[in-house]
């Protein structure tokens, strides 16, 4: 009786030993039973066989306890590809950042912030955590972060922010973990360390938290960006990073722009007229040119053009100088390089007659408006010659960077798109399809102003865009349609009126670029002051 | 409480020690001891056939390294002297059982040898032997059910025996000697139960004639036999109708080899000695030679010195030495390269 109890509590302390050597039992003797069932030959195969699944089974084990251990501690993965680049590597000095003085202006605050670091950790002070170079693109982000690394002499790490993006859930998160480490590592030995991510929209545009979860991974890889951004603070790793991004700031995440994480911004805007001055000199400097080039024309007929524009035109133009087997770089490669890049390539196909002449009126039309109306712009060419999808083009910039545009301004530009439609109704007393363009920009513009800029003169003040189509009323509509029109038909007017004052100099220039086909800025000058001499401009009033 | 824990102890030494026990004995229990014993062979081939594959009535017998299997039955050939569908079926069962047998037993069985006869028809038999390492070559997947096919020696025949009792019947009858003392004779002859020659196997009056089987006889016997398949289904040699292929192996160096004595017949069985072209002759020779060194690299079989090849009808005889099969095998050489003859 006393032993019976005495196994059965054995046996119910003991059950979990029990169930396990039944299991080991079964799974033992289960394969020994059903071979014992078989023939001896298949048996001996079957021992044989499964005699190498033991080797089979480690080989097996190790492979996956390698993946395991390379994606769990080797970043798998999301191993980067970025290497440290070394300061002599980068090779980019504070002078070679060219055209945007502003930014460097205040870049250089932070240059000098890595540099004193010492000095301002003594003080109590604290290294700037982020730094976010905005601007439209090509105008020198990527240069000028590398000109920082270089001038305060710290480790940089550069990659684009479309590298942390991976089709795997939670690699773009591994990545920024693991570039953040390498980076403490940096700063931890040499002092400071500069992580430098491009195009960084990619991974900071405003996070959406929807329900579908199909933007979840680029919440995840921006929010590690934000804690390692914070994680920085807590402990004393001098790690800057700069962000570059063509993006405007609305499109950020506003998590990424609040103080301590990219506390400063700086905008790398396009250079101005001394910028560009600046950079043709500076790219000049690499190609054999005419000493004769003048770059104050070239940079005024460059407006808003980046630096890599520029470097572009200027690597176009050195091309086309080995085409036409010339020697040197001249004014007339540098104007075609900026042509072939701004209005595309010249096309072979020849125009009618009729065509053309109808062409070289449309374009003198807007070549005179602008010469006589246009307040802010220079022409720098006219042409009827083919290119894209435009039969002629008159290539005109403002004189200087315009930010704002007043009323001058806009009616300006709508008469020069009158212009071309002008002159074809006066010599031809019929019109082309070409005005169609034009048309649309002079409809364009002069809504605007209508219906945005209160430039009526019907005292409609205010933007009507931003109210709904709906809550407009018909007579709201019409009356402000019809003060469009009414725009429209002033600056048709007074087209019509300058040509029938100016026609001698429309026909000038319709024939001279009939015969030339191409009329450059000084030739368009040379006839103004040649009909000017013999036809003075009559006083107003 | 000290008893309980000396209880415990001691379930736990003698539950761990039974355990272990247990795996000995089931890991070692029958791992080592051959299914089909030697001293039984034959019986347990017969009580396989009966119970795992219900053919009743399979008589077997173990001769020197040849396991031998009758089996009889009413139709078992079907009008064109072959197995009808409903035989294939049993004839399938049969020779997986003997491949089975032959293979797990601790006997020395290199080659398995069946015998059918229909009752309808007990002076033909069909016989098939083949080799057991072809069998577990094709277990391993080292050989395709066709080249194992291939490799079987397939052969509907009159009893030997038949045509030596009708023999010597004739000779007594020409002696004057009384025909019941021929049968006596043969009775004591066949008694024997030994065949002279692969040729003589078969099934007799309720008696196996087996003969111990040498590799390279067999060799030589199945090298015959695809030589004269191969030479009755190329359409190349379709005014042949019937080709006789002997094949032997000669032992003895520095001639020691293959033989093959090839008798060609048009479809009206008259000997073509004239008529088979040189050219046709040429190719005949040069298939032949290819297909023997397929045959012979599918075993690793190049010890002898020479193949021969003697066509009985024009008197013609080709060889190739060992060397020369091999590097045909391997394209190294052409056919042509490698025959020798006049």
């Amino acid at each position: 009786m006393a032993t019976s109890r005495k196994i059965k509590l054995f046996l119910s302390n003991n059950w979990g030993i029990f169930a396990v050597i039944i299991f080991l039992g079964f799974i033992l003797f289960a394969p020994i039973y059903a071979l014992s069932k078989v023939d001896s030959y298949q048996r001996v195969y079957l021992v044989s066989w499964l005699s190498t699944m033991g080797l089979q089974a480690t080989v097996h084990s190790v492979i996956f306890v390698t993946c395991l251990w390379w994606l769990q501690y080797r970043g798998g993965f999301s191993k980067l590809s970025i290497k440290r680049i070394k300061n002599q590597f980068v090779n980019v000095r504070w002078d070679d950042v060219i055209g945007i003085d502003e930014a460097k202006q205040e870049s250089w605050e932070v240059v000098q912030l890595i540099k004193d670091r010492a000095r301002l950790l003594k003080i109590g002070g604290k290294i700037l955590r982020g730094l976010l170079l905005v601007g439209p693109p090509g105008c020198g982000k990527t240069m000028l972060a590398r000109a920082i690394a270089t001038e305060s002499n710290v480790p940089f790490l550069s990659m684009s922010a479309s590298g942390f993006v991976e089709v795997y859930v939670g690699v773009g998160a591994s990545r920024v973990r693991q570039l953040f480490k390498n980076a403490r590592k940096l700063a931890y030995a040499y002092g400071a360390c500069i992580v430098f991510i491009d195009e960084l929209d990619a991974i900071a545009r405003r996070r959406v938290f929807s329900g579908s979860g199909g933007s979840e991974e680029t919440n995840s890889t921006q929010n590690q960006l934000l804690a390692e951004m914070d994680g920085l603070k807590d402990k004393d790793h001098n790690v800057i990073v700069i962000g570059a991004t063509n993006a405007v700031e609305d499109i950020l995440d506003s998590a990424l722009l609040r103080p301590g994480r990219f506390d400063r911004r700086v905008y790398v805007d396009v250079p101005g007229l001394e910028g560009r001055e600046k950079l043709f000199h500076h790219y000049l400097k690499k190609i054999k040119h005419d000493p004769a080039l003048d770059i104050g024309r070239l940079a005024r007929k460059t407006v808003y053009k980046s630096p890599a524009d520029i470097e572009g035109i200027i690597k176009e133009a050195a091309l086309i100088s080995i085409r036409n087997k010339k020697d040197v770089v001249d004014m007339s490669d540098m104007s075609e390089a900026i042509e072939r890049i701004d209005m595309g390539i010249k096309r072979k196909r020849k125009m009618t007659d009729r065509e053309r002449e109808m062409t070289a009126y449309h374009e003198t039309g807007h070549l005179v408006v602008l010469c006589e109306l246009h307040p802010t712009d220079d022409v720098f060419k006219a042409s009827i010659i083919l290119r894209r999808e435009t039969l002629g083009v008159v290539y005109h910039q403002p004189r200087e960077e315009i930010f704002t545009h007043d009323r001058d301004r806009l009616m300006a530009e709508i008469k020069v798109a009158l212009g071309g439609y002008v002159a074809e109704k006066v010599k031809f007393s019929v019109t082309s399809s070409g005005v169609q363009s034009d048309f649309q920009k002079a409809m364009a513009v002069a809504h605007n102003m209508v219906w945005r800029f209160g430039m009526s003169d019907a005292n409609m003040l205010g933007d009507y865009t931003v109210i709904p189509a709906g809550q407009l009323s018909d007579n709201v509509k019409e009356k402000l349609n019809s003060e469009t029109s009414k725009i429209i038909q002033q600056c048709m007017i007074e087209v019509e009126g300058l040509f029938k004052k100016e026609w001698g100099l429309v026909e000038i220039f319709a024939k001279e670029l009939l015969k030339k086909e191409e009329l450059e800025y000084d030739e368009i000058e040379k006839i103004f002051a040649d009909y000017r001499k013999t036809h003075p401009r009559k006083k107003e009033g | 409480m000290q008893g309980y824990f000396r209880t415990q102890s001691w379930l736990y030494t003698r539950s761990l020690t039974g355990f272990f026990i247990c795996v000995l004995f089931f890991a070692t229990s029958g791992c080592g001891r051959p299914t089909f014993s030697k001293e039984r062979l034959a019986e347990s081939l017969v009580e396989l056939c009966e119970r795992d594959y219900g053919l009743k009535g399979v008589k077997a017998k173990l001769h020197g390294n040849v396991l031998g299997a009758y089996y009889s039955a009413d139709r078992l050939l079907n009008d064109n002297f072959w197995l009808s569908e409903e035989s294939s079926e049993k004839s399938f069962r049969l020779i997986t059982a003997i491949s089975r047998v032959s293979v797990s037993t601790d006997a020395e069985v290199d080659f398995y040898c069946v015998v059918y006869q229909d009752t309808r028809f007990p002076e033909v038999e069909l016989v098939l032997l083949g080799e057991v390492d072809d069998v577990k070559r094709a277990d391993m997947w080292a050989l395709s059910p066709d080249e194992l096919n291939a490799r079987r020696l397939v052969d509907l025949k009159a009893s030997p025996e038949i045509k030596r009792g009708e023999m010597l019947k004739a000779l007594f009858t020409k002696m004057g000697l009384e025909t019941t003392l021929a049968d006596q004779f043969m009775g004591g002859y066949l008694s024997g139960g030994i065949a002279e020659s692969i040729d003589d196997i078969g099934y007799w009056n309720g008696r196996f004639f087996l003969k111990e089987i040498e590799f390279e006889e067999f060799l030589a016997s199945q090298v015959a036999n695809r030589l004269r398949l191969m030479i009755s289904q190329d359409t190349r040699f379709v005014e042949l109708a019937t080709v006789q292929v002997d094949g032997e192996f000669d032992p003895n160096p520095p001639n020691s080899g293959f033989t093959l004595d090839v008798n060609l017949f048009t479809g009206d069985a008259e000997v073509i000695d004239a008529s088979i072209s040189e050219e046709k002759l040429r190719e005949l020779f040069e298939s032949s030679f290819i297909l023997i060194a397929d045959i012979l690299d599918g075993y690793h079989f190049w010890d002898f010195d020479r193949a021969r090849i003697y066509v009985k009808n024009t008197g013609t005889e080709r060889s190739a030495d060992s060397a020369g099969l091999k590097e045909l095998y391997e394209k190294k050489r052409e056919a042509s390269d490698i025959i020798r003859g006049k």
